[in-house]
């Protein structure tokens, strides 16, 4: 355990230097400090994948249980997600002023949490926990980098972006649709995870629905993305607006993931926050 | 001017976009309200007050059940489906036309151009570079005359969206078809006896209003592992299930968590376990007690009062077994040494009494009883719902169908080539399903490449000369 820990804070560490770098590089308009945030990224991530990969050898099952297991490797799907944009898209570098500062913020509330081994045993002795987990992880990263590059398309489309070494290689409309399609693309993950959960709660409590808080807010989330989508492709919303609904709809994402747990009687509640 | 008919007016309501944004905003909120508001039937205690009568008055405390989101819902169903008709329509309107344009119909020419390029090349060379230039923006070209080239993306984008849309519709009428034919219920089985699929079997029923009746399929739970272990994975207390349908064995098997048993439209889940004490009367009628395990006291207590008759009326008697500790903590299991603590209230007032199994007792003037062997009884969860399957399949095509909305969008591309031997232009027409901006951009970007290239490759080879 001592092991893990010490790892897991050195990717904690590695990811508050990426932030900082990346902020600077930003504010500053300095592309080398910005490639730089990027490099620290990368090495924060190979760290990050061996302290998760540590972990799911020693515990016998992918990080799936408990706050610290769920939130740590959310942060790493982020930060993966986030390079492998980087790498089809290299004007995307000042995006790492957003993604990192969130990336380091959740792996180091993961870190606050409760460590403790939780075993699979009855219910969640199901390949349906893998597979609903898995598009879980893939929808909210795609929220968070949809976020993120709402985030980055509002700046630029806010300034002047001739001359400007980091954004001026950014065009609004590339930025446009890489929001759209990231928010697509998590509406379907989300999708795929509410029936992944609802198959998995059918096979494990015979019931596919039972509207369950955590089970609603996941439904919430679905329609708020659906109305999201609907802005865009039949109303026309384009640009900053668009770029603003798809983050206003981020929030109830992260309390369906996080707040419900903590504030509803769940039964999700003892898988996720495990205490 | 003459009114419109009411069902086109009603249809014009429901395919509103609008309407469709302010249902699902409408269901989004009341869910989340839901969620604050102790539901009836929970174990949640009520609040008091304005709000809780509020919130009773509107159906909140109910929500999900009541007369509010049963209409919302209908009302999106209905919206959804006025949707999926307008969405049919234009994918077949941009079908038909799609086969029109590529049959090389002079109509291709009266097409408004969304960018126009001029270039030296000659007709002919220009004809044969517009076709890889669309190739290369993700299009399937076609030269459909002598001066058009008209291309697409696969025709499968024009399904995604109208289908995504019909097939939601389906869902919502296949889960509300399944909750109005779903029973569901509770019932408990002593180890080593059965139970009839039949209403009066259960402890807890619900029953849709349009089911058709229960199956009369003898369930029966032969034996009960405590600790049932598969692939090296404690599973829990499992209780072994055979489901009969008179003499013969339809189903059998362990059943645990993820790990029903199932026959046709039935599923069978284990809910609970705990202990049974059969208890006989004089006149050699007897019944099953059932009792649940109480952690917290570290008892089993008796899940109903069982009623007794005697000469001065009903006595109700209800029962106790202390559960055994191990290091200081409660054992969810049959004591070794069992006691039976029992309490009754009737005509003669309340007594109480401590009897082992096999002993007898005497609750009640001129009442007597027998208690049986302590052994263990199991609590199944049995569902009879045709629609979980049929669910499962329309979700399926359902993302398949929005996987292909949103990542194969229809497009299109026309260009028309307009001039001589000494140069000509080139009117472009781009359409994008999802109306992208990018597309036209990406579509020029490559007209551009492909053909202007060419013209500045050829000057740069005749400047070479």
């Amino acid at each position: 355990m001592t092991t893990e820990i010490i790892i897991m804070w050195a990717a904690v560490t590695t990811y508050a230097v990426s932030a900082v770098l990346a902020i600077v590089g930003f504010v500053f308009r300095k592309p080398r400090v910005e490639r730089a945030a990027v490099l620290v990224a990368g090495l924060g991530l190979a760290v990050h994948a061996v302290g998760i990969g540590y972990r799911w050898q020693r515990v016998g099952h992918a990080p799936f249980l408990g706050f610290y297991e769920v939130v740590s490797s959310y942060a790493f799907v982020g930060v993966a997600v986030f390079l492998g944009l980087l790498s089809r898209k290299r004007a995307l570098y000042p995006l790492a002023a957003a993604v990192m500062p969130i990336a380091f913020l959740v792996l180091g509330g993961a870190m606050l949490a409760p460590k403790s081994d939780l075993g699979i045993t009855g219910t969640l002795a199901s390949w349906w926990l893998a597979i609903h987990v898995a598009f879980a992880k893939l929808s909210y990263g795609s929220f968070i980098t949809a976020f993120c590059l709402g985030v980055l398309l509002i700046v630029r489309e806010r300034r002047r972006a001739e001359g400007d070494a980091l954004l001026g290689k950014l065009s609004p409309e590339a930025l446009d649709d890489l929001v759209y399609k990231f928010v697509a693309a998590g509406f379907l993950f989300l999708g795929v995870m509410i029936a992944a959960g609802a198959i998995w709660a059918n096979e494990a409590w015979g019931r596919y629905w039972g509207w369950d808080p955590i089970e609603t807010w996941s439904l919430i989330s679905w329609i708020a993305y659906a109305l999201v989508l609907h802005a865009r492709l039949t109303l026309g919303w384009r640009g900053a607006r668009f770029a603003w609904a798809a983050m206003a709809a981020l929030p109830i994402v992260l309390f369906a993931l996080v707040g419900v747990a903590l504030v509803y009687k769940s039964i999700h509640g003892a898988y996720l926050i495990g205490y | 001017m003459p009114m419109k008919p009411l069902l086109t007016r009603i249809y014009d309501v429901l395919r509103s976009r609008r309407l469709a944004i302010a249902l699902l905003v409408t269901l989004a909120a009341w869910a989340g309200l839901a969620t604050l508001v102790p539901q009836s039937g929970t174990s949640d205690s009520p609040p008091g007050g304005f709000a809780a009568k509020l919130a009773s008055a509107v159906g909140l405390d109910r929500a999900f059940s009541a007369p509010v989101f049963l209409f919302l819902c209908a009302l999106l169903f209905a919206s959804t489906v006025a949707c999926s008709v307008e969405r049919t329509r234009a994918a077949l309107k941009l079908a038909r036309r799609a086969a029109f344009l590529s049959k090389g119909a002079d109509a291709v020419r009266t097409l408004r151009a969304d960018f126009v390029l001029s270039t030296d090349l000659e007709r002919r060379a220009v004809l044969e570079r517009i076709p890889r230039a669309f190739q290369r923006a993700g299009l399937r070209a076609r030269v459909v005359s002598d001066s058009a080239v008209y291309a697409t993306s696969s025709r499968l984008g024009l399904v995604g969206s109208p289908a995504f849309h019909w097939l939601l519709a389906l869902l919502i009428a296949l889960i509300a078809a399944g909750q109005l034919t779903r029973a569901e219920g509770l019932m408990g089985v002593p180890v080593g006896s059965a139970q009839v699929d039949a209403k009066e079997s259960y402890g807890v029923v619900s029953e849709g209003p349009l089911h058709a009746r229960f199956t009369s399929l003898v369930i029966a739970v032969p034996s009960l592992a405590l600790s049932h272990v598969v692939d090296g994975i404690e599973r829990g207390p499992a209780p072994y299930v055979e489901l009969r349908d008179g003499p013969y064995l339809l189903r059998a098997g362990y059943v645990y968590p993820n790990h029903p048993l199932r026959y046709k439209s039935l599923v069978i889940h284990a809910n609970e376990h705990g202990l049974a004490i059969p208890v006989v009367a004089q006149d050699g009628s007897g019944v099953d007690v059932l009792l649940d395990f109480d952690e917290e006291s570290c008892v089993a207590r008796s899940v109903s009062a069982l009623e007794a008759g005697g000469p001065g009326g009903a006595t109700r008697i209800t029962f106790e077994v202390p559960l055994d500790t191990y290091r200081g903590q409660c054992v969810s299991a049959a004591p070794r040494d069992p006691r039976v603590v029992w309490r009754s209230t009737g005509p003669s007032g309340e007594t109480s009494g401590t009897v082992r199994p096999g002993e007898s007792f005497e609750p009640a003037p001129g009442v007597a009883l027998s208690l049986g062997a302590l052994g263990y009884y199991a609590r199944l969860s049995v569902v009879d719902d045709w629609s979980v399957y049929p669910i499962y399949a329309v979700f399926a095509l359902a993302t398949l169908a929005l996987a292909i909305s949103v990542f194969l969008p229809y497009r299109e591309a026309v260009a028309v080539i307009e001039g001589s031997d000494h140069g000509c232009q080139v009117g472009v027409r781009v359409r994008h399903a999802r109306r992208d901006p990018g597309f036209g951009a990406r579509v020029r970007k490559r007209v551009e490449e492909i053909v202007l290239g060419a013209v500045e490759a050829d000057r740069r080879s005749g400047d070479d000369d």
